[in-house]
């Protein structure tokens, strides 16, 4: 059934036809074609004799009888053979039969170039966006839309350069952002002409045309390096505000904010910001890549955050309730200095790889104060981070109270975990977190970070 | 080679595979007997032939036989797949003769499984020699079955779709074998970064040594982290659809680019290793039959992350000999089966006679001097035969590789026929200096000769002055070629140290054995020496032994005045290597090139037609300048002339025509994104060029 919908399709554009595609022997005479007939030209690159499966193309697709009617759009066909283990002279030969082609542009073959009919190249297929035209439908149809782009981008470039137009520079602005939605690789004329018409940018096309997001992140990367945060920060800012960028451009933005604030230590923001990245180009590589990068240097240290396998990840937890309030007393400290214990609870993990040690002792414990009964739902705790050392918390305990006097157990680690993030079975009112130790041996207790989810009564 | 058998071998093989449900438990019996007494003399020629072909597949047989007896294999189609093994001769050959054969049993395992996976590959030699190919690199690395029976697939299907380059048609299963290894990253051999190299990356087969340049070179990732830290890559996970995907948006520095240039290649069907070389990473590309080329390769010193026997470059190239002839690759290996043969039946004799007949015929398989020593050691023989294996090496093995010779001798041979003892001094000078003479040159490929030669002066056991005496002897050997002099040279002067009296001693000994040398005078010395090595070394790219001399010439000439402003980055020229056309025509002094391409400053003189002067970059780079001073009169000489850039000394690219006649040229290229390992100025015809500096600057890129 579809493929008599495709052929009645077909035959009914055949039928409209404009002119069938004509075939040139090689590319001089297909652009010196093009130019006496104001046609746009197709140029396929190929390796046949030494890549099968391009052989195979030419001999079912790129043949006049294969093409031939379904190829509604005016345009002149050629095609370019790139030959392999030639010696010199045989090099030069070649090169001399296709003159006047520019092979730079193509790093993998076959290819399908268009060309304007003065020879710029408007289209550059190749790789998996060639390998996905290997049905004469799919060729004729990618054939037919480039050479009707092609032959638009001409009409509006002629208008573009008519004299009615020479002094209405918003007509000639609504003229080349018709042109820059055409499927059509815009090079550096129709750039000159969008800055002749936009001086200011207004359309925010060339901020988009010019804007790399790896250059930007290396220039934010620069700056930090220099300990210009608080220039990085305003530049950025001043970026987004204006919201003319594509959405990888934008999560590029989010990301290069991300990556600021995190040198100015405002996770929580910097962790905000990477997740918006992700927001915004969900299925880009630069939302994601922006998310990962987030979850390396903002995710853990902003204390509200779970990488996509955790077991908290998209939950309804709440909100962190330990980190601006929460205080902590050990059974004991040893071995520790004290300098970090605010680390269990906020900001950056404490680089020694724990926040407060205990002796070794039976039944060493914490006591976290979460300052007023509050309904908790989720704990994530972080072990020290020396693998040897994860042993010790095996039989780490989770307590709740009110009183400090009446404990109830929620929780028990079934082993040692680098990480544990706690899901409980039901929300409890509590003020008091104990965590303790079980183990018939003394053990100390040392943990990098705990964080309590839940709600604030 | 003839290959002839004079003894009437009696070969039984019983087999018997009894199966109990899904668990097949093969039992596989194999005897093999042979009466070696009956003379070939009693058999007519046509006949000793077919009894030879017909013996030496029953050999064959017994060597598979011997692998399915000792392997693990499962299953209800097991006996169809043992009859088909068992039956096809080729097969069996391909599996026993395409290189070192380790892991037997293991082989055959992966070998079923693959089979399993695509039983009718045996009626496609292409297909059958890449799933051999396969088991072999499966067995040998460890590699999960399942990996490699997906990468079997992959090829397959490549293949019959057209997908993979021509040449993949008539490649040997040893070839293949760097195919089914794949890269030292794992990342580029998944099944996602061969697809994607399959249509990204697809190329003519020289085009593969610049594919490495596809990923942009960037020591650090756009969030600054280094790629020596493990940050590098970890944003990035997930963001595209294969590692190689990523390498190629991300980046990387030379080891990431050169396992992405020999993925690439290796994705579309070509053969390729990456190699690892002093604080760098390259790799190389089958461009050719039997012809391997070096890509991003900053040194002669390679070490190939797929290699066989030894790991260096001259044993690569050893070894791609070794299998250049499938025929005679497969008589070497019955040759070795029928020695390994005589042996078990006691006939050490025999034996012998056939193992050497093995080695002489084809000296560049490893396996067949291994066997040899393997006889010697095994039937305790007598100095005469060790003394016959080390002439043997001397001929056949030391001017097809010496390292592979100088491996043998120090190794298995200098134990057994080295004279101990202090009043034995001479005799082992002999001995030892047989080594030299026996190598004129660096035989397939260049090798680490000053260890060998280390190695000598230790076995020579010898005071200071016999040292240097043994030096001086090899460099007069070695004078005239001039391949291993420079080597010589440093190791002297090296080994001497500060002691002036010695080193004058020494100079004088070397002098004399030079041409048009009176001796004596160091500098004069070293300069006759310098006008013949550094052309070589450049022509070699020899780096080592170009600045090494290079910079004891430098010593006899006069720094260059003239001042100019270097570019952004490093003297990137400084570390090559610099040549001319026609070196030492009569305009020209070669000992003074060295310091055109360094601070120091030198000269040189083309010869009037296609003048070309090339820099081979001290490190590969992004290039920011180049300056150019000429010598001091005739400045028209260089107007016409081209700038140059390449990545592997073969295409070039335009970058700057020189149209003014002047003294100083500063050229900018610091926007136009060139990389490269090689400069060069170039007449297009007529004309002269003669700097005293050639200058490169840029940023490092290895």
């Amino acid at each position: 059934m579809k493929l008599l919908l495709t052929t009645i399709s077909l035959c009914l554009l055949s039928t409209v036809a404009i002119a069938a595609p004509q075939f040139e022997k090689n590319y001089n005479s297909a652009a010196a074609e093009a130019k006496k007939t104001n046609t746009p030209f197709a140029v396929l690159v190929h390796g046949s004799s030494w890549h099968p499966a391009s052989k195979k193309f030419i001999n079912q697709l790129w043949t006049a009888s294969a093409l031939g009617d379904n190829v509604t759009q005016p345009l002149i066909l050629t095609d370019v053979e790139i030959h392999q283990s030639l010696t010199k002279e045989e090099a030069k030969t070649d090169a001399e039969s296709r003159k006047g082609w520019n092979k730079k542009s193509v790093y993998s073959y076959p290819a399908l170039q268009i060309y304007s009919a003065s020879g710029e190249l408007l289209q550059n297929y190749q790789g998996r966006q060639l390998r996905g035209c290997s049905t004469q439908r799919a060729l004729t149809s990618h054939l037919n839309n480039l050479a009707e782009a092609a032959t638009e981008r001409a009409r509006l470039m002629a208008e573009l350069k008519s004299p009615d137009i020479a002094d209405d520079k918003k007509g000639q602005l609504e003229l080349l952002v018709k042109l820059l939605k055409l499927p059509l690789i815009h090079g550096k004329p129709v750039v000159e002409l969008l800055k002749a018409a936009d001086a200011e940018d207004k359309t925010g096309w060339q901020a988009r045309l010019k804007f790399n997001e790896s250059s930007y992140l290396r220039h934010m990367t620069r700056l930090i390096n220099e300990k210009k945060t608080k220039q990085a920060l305003a530049e950025v800012t001043e970026l987004l505000e204006k919201s003319i960028y594509t959405p990888a451009q934008t999560a590029a933005l989010h990301g290069a904010k991300g990556k600021v604030l995190v040198a100015q230590k405002d996770f929580v923001g910097a962790w905000a910001s990477f997740k918006k990245a992700y927001e915004i180009d969900p299925y880009g590589s630069t939302g994601n890549t922006m998310r990962n990068y987030g979850e390396l240097r903002a995710m853990q240290q902003s204390r509200s955050g779970f990488s996509k396998t955790s077991a908290l990840y998209g939950k309804k937890i709440g909100e962190n309730i330990s980190r601006d309030f929460a205080t902590f007393k050990a059974s004991s400290i040893e071995y520790d200095d004290g300098k970090h214990h605010g680390s269990l609870v906020k900001g950056d993990h404490s680089p020694t790889g724990f926040a407060f040690h205990t002796a070794v002792e039976k039944g060493a414990h914490i006591i976290m104060d979460l300052g007023a009964e509050c309904e908790v739902n989720a704990l994530q705790i972080l072990n020290r981070s020396e693998p040897k050392l994860y042993g010790r918390a095996a039989t780490l305990r989770l307590s709740v109270s009110n009183d400090q006097l009446t404990w109830t157990t929620v929780w028990s680690a079934e082993k040692a975990e680098k990480q544990w993030d706690i899901m409980l079975e039901k929300s409890i009112n509590s003020r008091y977190l104990k965590l303790s130790l079980h183990s018939p041996k003394p053990e100390p207790l040392h943990l990098k970070a705990v964080n309590v989810f839940g709600k604030r009564r | 080679m003839k290959f002839l058998i004079s003894q009437n071998f009696q070969i039984k093989f019983v087999s018997a595979i009894v199966c109990s449900g899904a668990l097949c438990v093969l039992t596989l019996n194999a005897q093999t007997t042979a009466d070696t007494r009956v003379g070939a003399d009693k058999i007519e020629d046509g006949e000793t032939q077919e009894a030879s072909v017909e013996q030496a597949s029953k050999l064959l047989e017994a060597q598979v036989t011997e692998m399915v007896q000792n392997a693990q294999l499962e299953g209800s189609e097991l006996s169809a797949f043992l009859g088909l093994l068992l039956a096809s001769n080729e097969w069996q050959h391909e599996i026993c003769d395409s290189g070192p054969l380790d892991q037997p049993s293991k082989v055959i395992e992966y070998l079923y499984a693959i089979w399993r996976s695509d039983k009718t590959l045996l009626q496609r030699p292409v297909d059958r020699g890449m799933a051999t190919a396969c088991a072999l690199e499966g067995a040998r690395h460890k590699k999960s079955k399942e990996e490699m029976v997906q990468r079997y697939l992959f090829f397959r299907d490549g293949w019959k779709n057209g997908l993979l380059n021509i040449v993949y048609k008539d490649l040997s299963v040893f070839e293949r074998r760097f195919i089914a290894k794949g890269v030292q990253h794992g990342g580029f051999n998944s099944l996602e970064s061969l697809s994607y190299f399959s249509q990204e990356v697809c190329l003519p087969i020289e085009k593969y040594t610049g594919a490495c340049w596809y990923a942009p070179y960037q020591l650090h990732n756009p969030f600054g982290d280094s790629i020596h830290g493990r940050d590098y890559y970890r944003p990035y996970q997930g963001s595209w659809d294969s590692y190689a995907e990523t390498v190629k948006n991300v980046g990387g520095v030379c080891g990431s680019l050169s396992n992405f240039g020999a993925a690439a290649a290796i994705s579309n069907g070509i053969p390729a290793v990456t190699m690892g070389e002093p604080g760098h990473c390259a790799y190389a590309v089958m461009t050719k039959n039997d012809h391997w080329q070096p890509a991003y390769s900053l040194s002669w010193k390679r070490g190939t992350h797929t290699s066989f026997y030894g790991s260096s470059w001259a044993w690569h190239i050893l070894n791609v000999k070794s299998q250049k002839s499938w025929a005679t690759a497969k008589e070497s290996g019955n040759l070795r089966r029928l020695a390994k043969q005589y042996l078990k039946s006691l006939d050490v004799k025999k034996a012998l006679e056939t193992v050497r007949e093995a080695r002489k015929a084809l000296p560049a398989e490893w396996k067949n001097w291994q066997l040899s020593i393997d006889i010697l050691k095994s039937s305790n023989a007598g100095n005469t035969q060790w003394q016959e294996l080390h002439q043997d090496v001397l001929e056949y093995l030391s001017p097809v590789s010496g390292e592979a010779a100088y491996m043998m001798l120090e190794k298995h041979i200098y134990p057994r026929v080295l004279p101990k003892g202090d009043d034995n001094l001479v005799k082992r000078r002999n001995v030892l200096i047989a080594f030299q003479r026996s190598i004129n040159g660096w035989g397939n490929a260049r090798w680490d000769y000053a260890r060998a030669l280390q190695s000598q002066l230790k076995l020579l056991k010898g005071k200071d002055s016999h040292n240097d005496a043994y030096l001086t002897q090899v460099f007069g050997l070695h004078a005239e070629k001039n391949v291993f002099t420079p080597l010589i040279i440093e190791m002297a002067f090296k080994s001497i140290g500060k002691d002036d009296a010695r080193k004058r001693q020494l100079i004088a000994g070397l002098g004399k054995t030079l041409k048009n040398s009176k001796g004596g005078d160091m500098g004069k010395v070293i300069d006759s020496m310098a006008a013949k090595v550094l052309p070589d070394a450049a022509k070699a790219g020899d780096k080592g032994s170009f600045q090494y001399i290079g910079k004891l010439t430098a010593q006899n000439y006069p720094a260059t005045k003239v001042k100019t402003e270097p570019f952004a980055g490093i003297l990137l020229s400084s570390g090559g290597t610099f040549s001319i056309q026609q070196p030492g025509n009569r305009w020209d002094n070669p000992s003074r090139h060295w310091g055109v391409i360094e601070a120091h400053g030198g000269d040189f003189h083309t010869a009037s037609s296609h003048a070309t002067a090339t820099v081979q970059l001290g490190n590969f780079g992004k290039l920011s300048g180049v300056n150019i001073v000429t010598r001091n009169g005739n400045f028209g000489r260089i107007v016409g002339a081209v700038l140059q850039t390449s990545t592997d000394g073969k295409t070039w690219t335009d970058v700057h025509t020189f149209k003014k006649a002047k003294r100083i040229h500063h050229i900018d290229l610091s926007g136009k994104k060139i990389t490269a390992g090689y400069v060069r100025v170039k007449q297009p015809e007529k004309g002269i060029l003669h700097f005293n500096l050639f200058h490169v600057y840029g940023k490092k890129q290895n």
